[in-house]
């Protein structure tokens, strides 16, 4: 599983760490939201998918398209943010 | 009304205590150890015979197996069996006690799992008592723990520190550092001294909760991932995700932020075969650090400014 979304018009693909993964309780789908609202910014348009990517032609004309799973970033709560010493965020 | 036993000369007089079967059972004996000075005797009857058990000497010692007590408690066994010694019973559980024997001071406690606690008051009184607080114990098993006052953070007590010969400056110590007052588990901090009298002490290495080693001279993350076909992490510590940008260029976004985004990253790679080209070596560039993730461009440096996926990168992460 991994999270699709637009950066700057090209698709990208964000890979979750299995270590980091493991350090948190819930679904899959609920450790790549957590995920995703620590690393992207707040209101970010993404999507988990499941989507086999391997195959790498043409990489960089790789467009994101809303999907129907498509979910949005947001905000840590502040207890997360400190534990990810993210102190700029607080 | 006083009873007052008076003999002409220095020995001892006694106030005796028998029966008909047993002529003398117990004795108080009273003696003058030289002129204005005597000691006091209590004796019991073992085999028809009668002998001090306790003795409380001219200046107040009190004597235990000895009669020539030179503590205000002086406690002498003639076996060597630590049961000997002191020991303390409560009503309705077993005892506890310590001693001494031949193979050193022994400290006890029979009641089956019980612990061995030690506590202290911050105020007068109560310290050993069960209203003081306890602050340490050896449990049932073996284990030696130290107990936190309830919700405070920071360095808790119990560190282990390594004094000088002044027993003045810390030389080093080890403690555990509380970083939530709740649940959350505690680092394992360890610092060190550069001037031991002037009392500087400062940390120089964490253990976090997670695992992470933390200090100038340790790596605060690192990753090993196959950038090419099926992105995927091989392995790595302190890291989040990887993000595929585009063709050779990934960003990699670290778990626990860096406290400042002036810390340095290594990057190795090998280059996918299908894309070698003949004399060229893959070569990362940088594309600006940030406190939570770093971002690396490859390519190959035969075909300079065309980017190649690299089917095994290696970044390491140093700093603070």
């Amino acid at each position: 599983m991994k999270i699709i979304y637009d950066n700057d018009g090209t698709l990208a693909q964000m890979i979750p760490a299995p270590k980091f993964l493991a350090q948190l309780t819930g679904t899959l789908e609920e450790k790549l939201i957590h995920l995703a609202n620590k690393t992207l910014p707040t209101g970010t348009k993404y999507e988990i998918t499941n989507a086999d990517l391997s195959d790498r032609t043409f990489r960089n004309a790789w467009e994101y398209e809303t999907g129907s799973e498509e979910k949005t970033s947001a905000d840590l709560t502040e207890e997360e943010l400190t534990s990810y010493n993210m102190k700029e965020n607080l | 009304m006083t009873i007052k036993i008076t003999t002409p000369n220095s020995g001892g007089d006694s106030l005796d205590f028998g029966s008909a079967t047993t002529t003398i059972a117990a004795q108080v004996v009273g003696n003058e150890v030289s002129s204005g000075e005597g000691k006091l005797e209590f004796k019991t009857t073992t085999g028809g015979a009668s002998a001090t058990k306790v003795t409380i000497a001219a200046d107040g010692n009190v004597g235990i197996g000895t009669a020539s007590p030179t503590h205000k408690l002086s406690v002498e066994g003639t076996t060597d069996n630590v049961n000997s010694q002191i020991k303390a019973t409560a009503s309705g559980v077993a005892s506890g006690g310590f001693g001494l024997n031949s193979t050193g001071m022994h400290f006890g406690c029979d009641l089956g799992n019980g612990i061995f606690s030690f506590r202290t008051a911050t105020t007068g009184g109560g310290s050993f008592t069960n209203t003081g607080t306890e602050r340490m114990r050896i449990t049932g098993t073996g284990t030696l723990e130290a107990q936190s006052p309830a919700s405070t953070t920071g360095l808790q007590p119990f560190t282990i520190d390594w004094k000088n010969e002044n027993n003045a400056g810390i030389m080093a110590s080890i403690g555990c550092d509380r970083t939530a007052s709740s649940a959350a588990p505690a680092d394992l901090v360890f610092r060190t001294s550069t001037s031991v009298d002037s009392g500087a002490i400062s940390e120089k290495f964490r253990i976090t909760s997670d695992g992470r080693g933390l200090s100038q001279f340790t790596a605060k993350a690192w990753i090993n991932f196959n950038g090419a076909s099926t992105v995927a992490i091989i392995d790595s510590h302190n890291i989040t995700s990887i993000t595929d940008n585009g063709t050779g260029d990934y960003t990699v976004t670290i778990a626990v932020d860096m406290g400042s985004a002036t810390y340095a990253v290594t990057a190795g790679s090998r280059q996918e075969s299908a894309n070698l080209g003949g004399t060229g070596y893959p070569v990362g560039g940088q594309s600006g650090l940030l406190v939570g993730s770093f971002r690396m461009f490859y390519y190959n440096s035969a075909t300079d400014g065309h980017a190649r996926d690299q089917e095994l990168v290696m970044n390491v992460v140093f700093g603070d």
